[in-house]
């Protein structure tokens, strides 16, 4: 390497010190009693060793973001993003999945794909045997058939939810010769819920009710009286049945 | 004879207005098997029919 170092300011014993500077004159680091101190870049990276600087060297907030190149820092580099560090939108392909209990709004029917429709409990039933009653007495009908009973929540003629909720009922009794009256009642939890009352001379009375039922104990039953001598009820799909399905959950 | 039949032939004066839903005698069956029976009487002068005077 060309060139002298000259060696000056080397002072005395109660000063402790001295500059070494290049033959240019500029100073390469000086030296007193506790510390050797370098210029500013003096020090350049292809002096400095692979692995020679460690983490615990690099003192806090030291390093700026000037100081790092463009894709440097990979996706393993990063442990989370803070929501205020996030400036655009985040399109639908860079979300692979949502869990539930991140979604705290609402989901609006604009959201939901046109045919999805909930999945609550829903039964049909009818009596295909025809049979007698006493005239005057509030008799549950009995429905031998299940057409359908999607959670099976329909037993002894009786339906019983396991979802809470509100329920459209429905239910009809046809007369097997003409009466003078017809009574059909939905009846829940044993007693008398909502009816229709036919009068005139018919051969079938239909009820219709929203009804709420708690998802354990609440139930509903198809009830009839007829107000004449004819006291059968006709086992036929079309005229005697029991259905419903849950309009809204609870 | 049917149990409205029976109440009839106690309590003659007795109408339609007093059975149903709306009246203060409600007979009813729950068809699991126990027949007929007398589910609601509040009758404001008539007292209950006893079993005894109801059976067959």
């Amino acid at each position: 390497m060309a060139g002298t170092i000259i060696v000056s300011s080397i002072k005395t014993d109660t000063d402790n010190s001295f500059i070494v500077r290049s033959n240019t004159g500029t100073t390469l680091f000086s030296v007193d009693t506790t510390t050797i101190s370098i210029p500013d870049g003096s020090i350049t990276s292809a002096m400095i060793a692979n692995g020679t600087v460690i983490a615990a060297d690099i003192l806090d907030g030291t390093i700026t973001t000037a100081k790092i190149a463009d894709g440097n820092v990979t996706n393993a580099k990063i442990d989370s993003v803070a929501n205020t560090k996030i400036t655009g939108n985040i399109i639908s392909s860079q979300i692979t999945s949502v869990a539930n209990t991140q979604i705290t709004g609402n989901i609006t029917q604009a959201q939901i794909a046109t045919g999805v429709a909930g999945t609550g409990p829903a039964f049909i039933a009818y009596a295909n045997t025809t049979t007698s009653l006493t005239s005057g007495v509030y008799t549950k009908i009995t429905f031998n058939i299940e057409e359908y009973d999607t959670n099976s929540n329909f037993a002894s003629s009786r339906f019983t939810p396991t979802v809470a909720g509100y329920y459209q009922i429905s239910g009809g009794v046809g007369v097997g010769a003409s009466a003078t009256s017809v009574y059909a009642i939905v009846y829940k939890n044993g007693s008398a819920y909502n009816g229709q009352y036919t009068s005139a001379t018919t051969l079938q009375a239909s009820v219709s009710t929203l009804v709420y039922l708690n998802g354990s104990t609440d139930y509903v039953e198809l009830y009839a009286n007829f107000g004449s001598t004819q006291n059968n009820y006709v086992g036929d799909r079309t005229q005697t049945y029991f259905q419903g399905f849950l309009a809204r959950s609870a | 004879m049917t149990l409205p039949e029976k109440i009839i032939s106690l309590y003659p004066e007795l109408t339609d207005e007093d059975f149903g839903l709306r009246g203060t005698i409600l007979l009813q069956n729950d068809s699991d098997g126990r027949g007929d029976y007398i589910a609601k009487w509040e009758h404001p002068t008539l007292a209950r029919p006893t079993e005894e005077q109801l059976a067959d």
